[in-house]
């Protein structure tokens, strides 16, 4: 992806407080996504009766799937730690940093 | 899913991402916005705000009004969010398109292959400075990045990011075809030129063609040309057109100076592009139109319905958000520029400016309103005279 060429101005008078911003945002789309995900195969394995009781909470992943599992999570923690990397340099930093 | 025969392909998470910033932008536009008059009418209102001024004459009152706003917590935090969900939403369309970005590479050489339409680049082409300095609606690369053999990634980005924004501000009309502006142009011309019948359109600006698509659907017997600043975007957007079955000849080149001939055209259009360019450009823009045009030919320029005369000191310069907080550069230009007059020192006659509203289904087009109305574009409209 390019990288964001800006000429606004920074809004809050703590530049930390428009990343924090962005991470709150970035966790509210992820966690819908999820939720939806998490909807969608709860309704499809109950109306397929694919799932004996207890299979959910008795499951345990695969090597691969685990290591899918902890890919997908870097990625995710990479997109919640994007607008920290973003805003080196950007305009009001090193004003905030001196007070 | 695909929202049109040759979109992207979106899954299931991406759009509950999306529908998510959607959701958040409908919320903060919609129900969190208004407090931001309420907070100025609170703490910044001056008794004179409401008296008439000329949006000229009023530009060092609405500086003041920005620098108040701008030391008001809830103004910061409303603001920081809204700008957080659009970065949030370009980042998400940008992974929706980079997953998908070789399939669509390779349907564009396919199309390029059997089409009936054309598409032409120029790598020399410059990019005027208030595209290049920032950018614009902070889609990272904006419209011009052009970063792989066939690249259509801009136009893919902006084609789903627009339609994105476009529910965001409560626009619903298109859905994810975002094709809004295409069909009021063409409302407003079947309205007002019922005699105009086309054999080549000019569409200056096209970015991802989705609203050149209307005016092709309108008119299936021109010869439709579009021209846009970036290679990824005529790409794209021919790509898009001949998905619909509506081919049409794509080229880069600046709607300042383009490559065609005098009398070239019987209709040369405009949609949102001026807001994007500056007050100098924007004058060049509309000269251009004029020169393209046949004598007896019709150029329509369509814009965001931002116009300050309608508008007290407050709206004026919070209807700008955009300019200052989300790398638009041009707002202001357009919320001040006397169209009629643009016009008319172009050489146009029979001008008409004025708000018109997005065609709905079963009713007729109204006229153009002089003063706004909910989900109407602002259009300015002339003939080059016989």
């Amino acid at each position: 992806m390019p990288a964001l060429n800006s000429q606004t101005v920074q809004l809050c008078g703590d530049p930390n407080i428009d990343r924090l911003f962005a991470m709150v945002l970035a966790l509210g789309a992820e966690l819908t996504a999820v939720s939806e995900e998490l909807d969608t195969l709860k309704r499809v394995i109950t109306e397929q009766k694919l799932l004996a009781p207890d299979s959910l909470k008795r499951y345990r992943p695969s090597p691969d799937a685990q290591a899918e599992r902890d890919a997908a999570r870097s990625a995710f923690v990479a997109t919640l730690m994007a607008p920290f990397e973003q805003a080196i340099g950007a305009p009001g930093e090193a004003r905030a940093g001196a007070r | 899913m695909q929202f049109h025969p040759e979109s992207p392909v979106l899954h299931d998470a991406d759009l509950s991402r999306l529908r998510f910033v959607t959701d958040l932008k409908r919320h903060l536009f919609a129900k969190a916005g208004p407090e931001n008059r309420r907070l100025y009418e609170a703490r910044l209102a001056h008794p004179d705000d409401k008296a008439p001024r000329s949006p000229q004459a009023a530009g060092a009152r609405r500086e003041e009004i920005r620098l108040g706003m701008e030391a008001e917590p809830y103004f910061q935090a409303w603001s920081a969010v809204l700008r957080a969900s659009q970065d949030l939403m370009w980042d998400y369309v940008g992974r929706v398109v980079d997953g998908d970005l070789d399939r669509l590479t390779d349907r564009f050489a396919a199309a390029k292959a059997r089409s009936s339409g054309s598409v032409t680049t120029d790598p020399t082409l410059a990019v005027p400075d208030y595209l290049a300095s920032r950018d614009t609606h902070r889609m990272p690369g904006s419209y011009h990045a052009d970063q792989r053999p066939d690249d259509v990634r801009a136009g893919a980005v902006y084609d789903l990011g627009g339609a994105i924004y476009q529910l965001g501000i409560g626009n619903a009309t298109g859905a994810l075809l975002n094709d809004s502006r295409g069909r009021t142009l063409v409302a407003f011309l079947h309205r007002n030129y019922p005699a105009l019948a086309p054999l080549r359109i000019l569409d200056m600006g096209c970015s991802a063609g989705h609203n050149t698509a209307p005016v092709c659907a309108a008119f299936p017997k021109a010869e439709v040309h579009a021209i846009d600043i970036g290679a990824a975007m005529v790409r794209y957007a021919f790509l898009r057109a001949e998905g619909l079955g509506l081919p049409a000849h794509f080229s880069q080149q600046n709607a300042e100076h383009t490559n065609f001939e005098d009398g070239s055209f019987d209709l040369v259009v405009s949609q949102i592009v001026l807001h994007e360019t500056t007050p100098e450009a924007m004058q060049r823009i509309i000269a251009e139109s004029f020169r393209l045009l046949r004598p007896g030919g019709v150029a329509v320029h369509l814009e965001v319905p931002i116009r300050y005369e309608h508008f007290d000191v407050f709206d004026q310069f919070f209807r700008s958000w955009e300019q200052y907080y989300n790398d638009e550069p041009n707002i202001e230009g357009v919320g001040v520029a006397d169209f009629r007059q643009l016009a008319e020192q172009a050489g146009f006659t029979g001008v008409h400016t004025g708000f018109q509203p997005i065609p709905a289904k079963d009713v007729p087009t109204p006229a153009l309103s002089a003063s706004p109305l909910p989900g109407s574009w602002y259009i300015v409209a002339g003939t080059r005279p016989a």
